[in-house]
């Protein structure tokens, strides 16, 4: 298995770096991010997550859920701490449109596969394989545009594990979709993080879907909140509510 | 209203899986081309036969009429009204003539029996010339439109780019980048469903707002098109940099190689059996199919 360290600037995270736990599939150490001077938007947080492990991100909107998701992604780079993850990793976005881009199913999980050079059977079978892990591979040939929002998302997802990506981030990937086809969603992304040992960070609002994790995190403020037992996390939040 | 479903042209039929699907898309492309280009100065019985031509390959392709209905109902529609229409105005040939010489009693029997004038309705007539001009038009429109939508239909939009890419590859010599062109062509065609989601929500906000337009006037109306056609376009910009961060994060590699491998172009059995008939359409063609 590759690692993949981004370290920057700080020394401490040098001395946390030596003595990674193989077993966590993303480390954040003293993470900071901000843009601009005294408002942090991320405030040396600092979390792991266990590799072959679903787990959930809340918090709510302006906490910094984004911007974590943005720097795990590396499509931002860290003012402080660092972020070692498993390469490669996977990310799917809250809107599915925004991922998908090319006009048919096939096409589309393809193209995550050019940087590979692989030939036309190879990419063929991964595709397939992929399809079938997300149980739509009769869907194949269709047109992007003519698919459901459920589905988009669920192809967006085989793209990732055809490019055999070991951690899933989702940004909200359920924002979008309907309450039966939300929880079909969160089931689906369950049984394939246990059957294929991947790691997947899922971020949400709905409290039902902590139901089917792991563990998780409350974001508040740029720092972690809490963390831990994702029942009694839904139980101090249900309180909070009312 | 649904833009996105009840858009006639353009849509790709991926099951059933017929014989037009499994030929090669560069086999294909041709024969559109020869489609399109062979009516140009052609015969009447010659654009009549494409049109009976395209017909002829739906129904053996065994099209399932559902995905015609929508297609081919309005180009019907259309191509009937451009036919009646032509039929009965003028045909442009100023043949009102002036006898030189004063009526005389003598009645001369006409040698055959040719009219200029086919039919007569009370003050509108169809002449020879009128109804040449009006097969040829309901005819070529038919032609024209009908081959590329059923060519769109049965070919997959990437498998389109990736002939176009192949056919192109001479242009490489010339340092054109044909790999980065083909993936633009297409990505737009992934994008322009995007478009008209785009332009169908921004209707949508514009209905829903209950505008009184007639207390607006024109030039208060022309201000609010002119907000929305900016806020389009700036939805458009930010859809397209979402895009391309997304396909950043999805390993994209670098234009000019980002080659998906997804459709495998080879030549088969079929392949050679249309490219033979096509020789013989052209044959026939060049042979008889000249206008007069």
């Amino acid at each position: 298995m590759k690692f993949f360290s981004l370290s920057y600037s700080c020394s401490l995270s040098y001395q946390l770096s030596t003595n990674f736990v193989s077993q966590n599939a993303i480390n954040v150490n003293n993470l900071s991010f901000n843009w601009q001077i005294n408002t942090p938007i991320l405030d040396s947080c600092s979390f792991s997550i266990p590799q072959g492990e679903f787990w959930m991100l809340l918090g709510a909107n302006g906490s910094g859920k984004s911007t974590l998701l943005n720097l795990l992604a590396g499509l931002l780079e860290p003012r402080e701490g660092n972020i070692e993850t498993i390469q490669p990793l996977g990310f799917v976005f809250q809107n599915p449109d925004r991922q998908l881009v090319m006009p048919t199913v096939g096409a589309d999980i393809a193209f995550g596969l050019v940087r590979e050079n692989l030939t036309y059977p190879e990419t063929l079978a991964r595709v397939r394989e992929a399809l079938n892990a997300v149980g739509l591979l009769d869907l194949q040939r269709r047109p992007i545009y003519a698919l459901s929002g459920g589905q988009k998302q669920r192809i967006a997802i085989a793209g990732e594990i055809a490019r055999n990506c070991q951690v899933l981030i989702l940004d909200e990937p359920t924002a979008l979709l309907d309450p039966d086809t939300q929880i079909e969603l969160v089931q689906q992304v369950r049984t394939l993080v246990k059957e294929r040992n991947l790691t997947a960070l899922w971020v949400t609002h709905r409290l039902n879907e902590l139901d089917y994790c792991d563990g998780a995190f409350l974001l508040e403020r740029g720092k972690i909140g809490d963390r831990g037992d994702p029942q009694r996390l839904k139980r101090r939040l249900e309180k909070e509510e009312k | 209203m649904d833009l996105l479903r009840s858009l006639p042209i353009g849509l790709y039929l991926e099951h059933p899986v017929t014989w037009l699907h499994r030929l090669d898309p560069r086999v294909k492309l041709v024969w559109l081309l020869s489609f399109l280009i062979t009516p140009v100065i052609s015969n009447v019985n010659w654009r009549i036969v494409l049109a009976l031509g395209a017909i002829a390959i739906t129904l053996t392709a065994r099209i399932p009429f559902r995905a015609l209905r929508q297609q081919a109902g309005w180009l019907l529609i259309v191509c009937t009204i451009a036919f009646i229409v032509t039929c009965f105005v003028n045909d442009g040939l100023a043949i009102s003539s002036q006898p030189r010489w004063p009526d005389s009693a003598l009645a001369i029997a006409p040698a055959t029996n040719y009219q200029y004038i086919l039919l007569q309705v009370g003050r509108f007539h169809v002449t020879r010339h009128s109804l040449d001009l009006a097969i040829n038009l309901s005819s070529i429109l038919f032609v024209l439109i009908y081959s590329s939508s059923l060519y769109l239909l049965t070919t997959a939009p990437e498998e389109i780019t990736a002939g176009l890419e192949d056919l192109m590859q001479p242009l490489r010599r010339l340092k054109i980048p044909v790999t980065e062109i083909a993936l633009t062509l297409t990505l737009s065609l992934r994008f322009i469903p995007l478009v008209l989601e785009e332009i169908q929500n921004l209707f949508r906000s514009v209905t829903t707002r209950a505008i009184n337009w007639k207390k607006l006037g024109l030039r208060q109306s022309f201000n609010l098109w002119l907000i929305v056609a900016e806020r389009l376009l700036e939805n458009l910009l930010m859809r397209a940099e979402q895009i391309a961060i997304a396909m950043e994060v999805r390993g994209f590699t670098s234009p000019d190689r980002h080659r998906v491998q997804w459709h495998q172009l080879r030549l088969g059995i079929s392949d050679g059996v249309a490219l033979g008939i096509l020789v013989l359409f052209w044959w026939v063609r060049l042979v008889w199919g000249w206008a007069a």
